[in-house]
């Protein structure tokens, strides 16, 4: 097969036999090595006889037929062992893969179990956090009924105190009250002395107005008997004086006076006793009067007292109420608040005992927990004691197989190195072909080229042609735009001069104007020196230039001098001026004295009168409308007068007109 | 003979009242005058010189002067000055350039001693022409806060239409009696 090659190789390119032979050889060669390397079958003899194959093939044809055979033979031969070997090593290969996964499945199972029983620690210290949860709850909440049982037992003193308070004041009240009875009852003793007082000075006074009547009818009947007695006495002694006077009679009227004597003695006597007794009773009934209003005073004061006493009774009785129901109130608050009391306590111990027994619970199920977790882990350690021997096993099997690994990937190197060769070959022969074929189709377009090139030329050729017909054209109409644009060139020029010829005459007419002007501004500044000359106080007389030519009128010694400037415009200003003169003049003339006289410093303002021409004036006015005095004489009247006639007459008929 | 003068004009009734009638031209003076004396709208030209005529108002008797405004003869107005009772200075309130020129003329001739005891009228005149200057814009750009020591009234007027001269002429025939 080789040897057929490299006869037709020779016979295509003869230069490349002897690079080719010395692949071959090098290849074969480490070929063999290999195939001796690996198998200790392989003959020596048949090894040089491959090596002496090379060397000899050139001699002759006939021996390379044998060595075909025998390389036939032992390629077939190494082929079968190969299938052989290849066979075991998968079998090898198959069987180490099956334990290998079989390892693989066990240690998942092994990491399944772990993550199980790292899901039930989990839960574990899940619960463990509740129960820890539920003991700080149940902390709180015990606090919280601890603080509110203090509270309560903190208002429960707090009102006991009150109601000992409350209790002191009542005793106090109670005390005050007794002694206010006490009191009452002493007063009650006074009235009951007081009304006794009052009922003697009652009887004393009864008695006392009994005697003073007693001794009044005395009194009267000791009286009517001195009355009767003195008539008596009268009665004798008229009886004596009418009868002769009787020895008897005087005795008589002797004793008699003698008794009356004693009478009236008597009566004195009664009198003064009466009087004295009267004294003592009056006394008596006065000091008795003053202690009655005393004691009334007394008694009234007690009687006051007692009301107010009774009325604090009646309050602090009202108050014992209050008290009581204050203390009964809260005698049932504090019972109610005990009740609460020993309720939240019950309840806290039942609640306390629900919460231990939950802890227990919980606790109890956290060591059943942890306990699993403990078996967990062991069958954890001993799973993975068992993974890591099943590691290292596989690790052998692994290292096993990668060595046969690596021979059969040696023999398939070998196998490709041939199967290379032969591609080599292939494509040799198809570049030749090729090459071939390509420059058969070079060749075919070289023609189509040329026959395109031939075929471009012509086209090329035709619109050469046409474009020489336009050239002309175009030349032709080139020629007659030529002419026209001379034409143009030349109207131009004659554009261009005329404007020039204007723009000169143009400079001509601004240096014209520029010379008006200032020959006009030459004529104001003259004018304006000829006004003011005319105007200098050396000319006060400006209107003289209203006279003019008549020079030989003026009188007035102010004139100095008439001007006269003939051809002179006049200005407006001037010509307003003169027309107001003209009008205050006339209006002077024609108006009544009482205007005129306002009038007068108008009329010398305009012609600058001297103050003396003024008062001149003023004072002919002043003579017009007076009937009586005479014509105020001023040397200059006449010729003023006749200086105004003059110039009236002859420039307002003038200028009025113009 | 002044005495006798004065005796015999005290027979004839009181002194006219001597008012003048003041401003730049074509204010409209001439025609308010005549427009106060014989209450019609007259046709004028422009005065170069005066008008002087009597108006009597509420018995009262005015002689009327009214003084051209051109300003050539602007300078003349001082020789009328004298025993002046009142000065109606009237205004064109449409001429808003000239306003400025106007005030200086006013305030030029208040300074003058002969008017010390003058009482003052202004007329912002013309107030029925479109888009003239209002009553306090006259008064503003008058300066006439500016005025102390000074009997003074302002009016809007139309002299053609003849609105606001009564107003004027009362206010001023009352000032007048009042100083008396």
């Amino acid at each position: 097969m080789f040897a057929s090659l490299k006869n037709k190789i020779r016979e295509e390119t003869g230069s490349d036999l002897s690079k080719l032979t010395a692949k071959i050889t090098s290849t074969t060669v480490q070929k063999i090595e290999s195939i001796r390397g690996r198998s200790h079958q392989g003959s020596t003899s048949s090894l040089n006889s491959i090596v002496s194959s090379d060397g000899v093939r050139e001699d002759g044809p006939v021996d390379s037929e044998e060595y075909r055979r025998r390389l036939a033979k032992i390629e077939s031969e190494f082929g079968r062992k190969l299938e052989q070997k290849e066979l075991e090593w998968r079998e090898i290969a198959n069987e180490k893969n099956r334990q290998l996964q079989t390892l693989e499945k066990e240690k998942d199972e092994a990491y399944r179990q772990i993550s199980n029983l790292k899901d039930s620690l989990k839960i574990a210290e899940e619960f463990k956090q509740k129960i820890i949860e539920h003991q700080e709850n149940n902390e709180q909440i015990g606090n919280l009924q601890n603080q509110e049982l203090s509270k309560v037992k903190q208002l429960v003193l707090l009102r006991e105190q009150e109601l000992a308070e409350k209790t002191t004041a009542l005793k106090d009240a109670n005390i005050q009250l007794e002694k206010l009875r006490n009191e009452v009852g002493r007063l009650r003793r006074q009235e009951e002395l007081l009304s006794d007082v009052q009922d003697d000075l009652e009887s004393l006074r009864h008695s006392s107005s009994r005697d003073l009547a007693h001794l009044a009818t005395q009194l009267a009947k000791s009286e009517q008997e001195r009355k009767y007695l003195s008539d008596l006495v009268v009665i004798l002694r008229q009886s004596a004086n009418d009868s002769s006077p009787d020895e008897t009679v005087a005795s008589e009227r002797r004793l008699l006076e003698q008794r009356l004597e004693e009478a009236h003695l008597h009566l004195a006597d009664i009198k003064t006793s009466w009087s004295d007794k009267i004294a003592s009773l009056e006394t008596q009934v006065g000091r008795l009067s003053r202690q009655a209003a005393e004691e009334g005073s007394e008694r009234r004061r007690a009687v006051q007292e007692k009301d107010k006493l009774l009325e604090k009774v009646k309050q602090l009785e009202a108050e014992l109420e209050c008290n009581r129901l204050d203390s009964t109130n809260k005698e049932t608050k504090i019972k109610r608040l005990t009740d609460d009391v020993n309720e939240l306590s019950a309840e806290l111990k039942s609640l306390r005992s629900d919460n231990e027994e939950e802890i227990t619970f919980l606790r109890t199920e956290l060591d059943n927990a942890k306990t699993e977790l403990k078996v967990v882990r062991k069958n954890l350690d001993n799973t993975e004691s068992e993974l890591d021997k099943t590691e290292d096993e596989r690790s052998k099997l692994k290292i096993s197989v990668d060595s046969e690994h690596l021979t059969n990937a040696s023999l398939r190197q070998i196998i490709t190195k041939l199967e290379k060769e032969l591609g080599e070959e292939k494509s040799n022969s198809l570049n030749v072909q090729k090459t071939l074929t390509r420059v058969t189709s070079e060749k075919n377009t070289a023609l189509l080229r040329n026959a395109e090139v031939s075929q471009q030329m012509e086209l090329v050729k035709q619109n050469m042609r046409r474009q020489e017909t336009d050239m002309n054209d175009m030349l032709s109409k080139l020629a007659h735009l030529e002419d026209e644009n001379n034409k143009l060139k030349e109207t131009k020029l004659i554009e261009q001069k005329l404007r020039n010829s204007i723009a000169e005459l143009e400079d001509q007419v601004l240096e014209k104007n520029k010379n008006i002007k200032m020959l006009q501004l030459r004529l104001a500044d003259m004018k304006k020196t000829l006004q003011q000359e005319l105007r200098t106080p050396g000319n006060p007389n400006y209107h003289t230039d209203l006279m003019e030519n008549n020079s030989a009128a003026v009188l007035t010694p102010t004139q100095v001098s008439t001007k006269n400037f003939p051809g002179m415009a006049r200005r407006d200003e001037d010509d307003v001026n003169f027309k107001y003169l003209k009008h205050v003049v006339l209006k002077f003339l024609t108006s009544r004295e009482y205007e005129a006289q306002h009038l007068i410093k108008a009329i010398s303002t305009l012609l600058k009168f001297t103050p003396e021409e003024e008062r001149l004036i003023q004072d002919t006015l002043d003579w017009k409308r007076s009937w009586f005095g005479s014509k105020p004489k001023y040397w200059g009247v006449q010729g003023l007068r006749a200086q105004l006639m003059v110039a009236l007459r002859l420039r307002v008929p003038l200028r009025g007109v113009g | 003979m002044g005495v006798l003068f004065s005796y015999f004009k005290s027979l004839i009734g009181a002194r006219e009242m001597r008012i003048l009638i003041l401003g730049l031209d074509g204010a409209g003076k001439t025609t308010i005058l005549y427009r106060l004396q014989v209450g019609e709208v007259v046709t004028t030209i422009p005065t170069i010189g005066f008008n002087v005529e009597q108006v009597t108002y509420k018995n009262l008797k005015f002689q009327v002067w009214d003084l051209g405004g051109q300003t050539s003869i602007r300078p003349y107005w001082r020789c009328y000055y004298s025993n002046t009772d009142a000065i109606i200075y009237v205004v064109d309130s449409a001429d808003k350039e000239r306003m400025g020129i106007s005030k200086d003329e006013l305030f030029h001739m208040l300074r003058e001693e002969e008017l010390a005891d003058a009482i003052l009228v202004v007329l912002a005149n013309k107030q029925d022409i479109p888009g003239c200057m209002s009553l306090k814009e006259v008064h503003q750009a008058l300066g006439l806060e500016a005025l102390k020591n000074r009997t003074f009234q302002i009016f809007k007027t139309s002299a053609t239409k003849g609105e606001g001269l009564d107003m004027a002429m009362e206010w001023l025939a009352n000032a007048l009696k009042n100083r008396k």
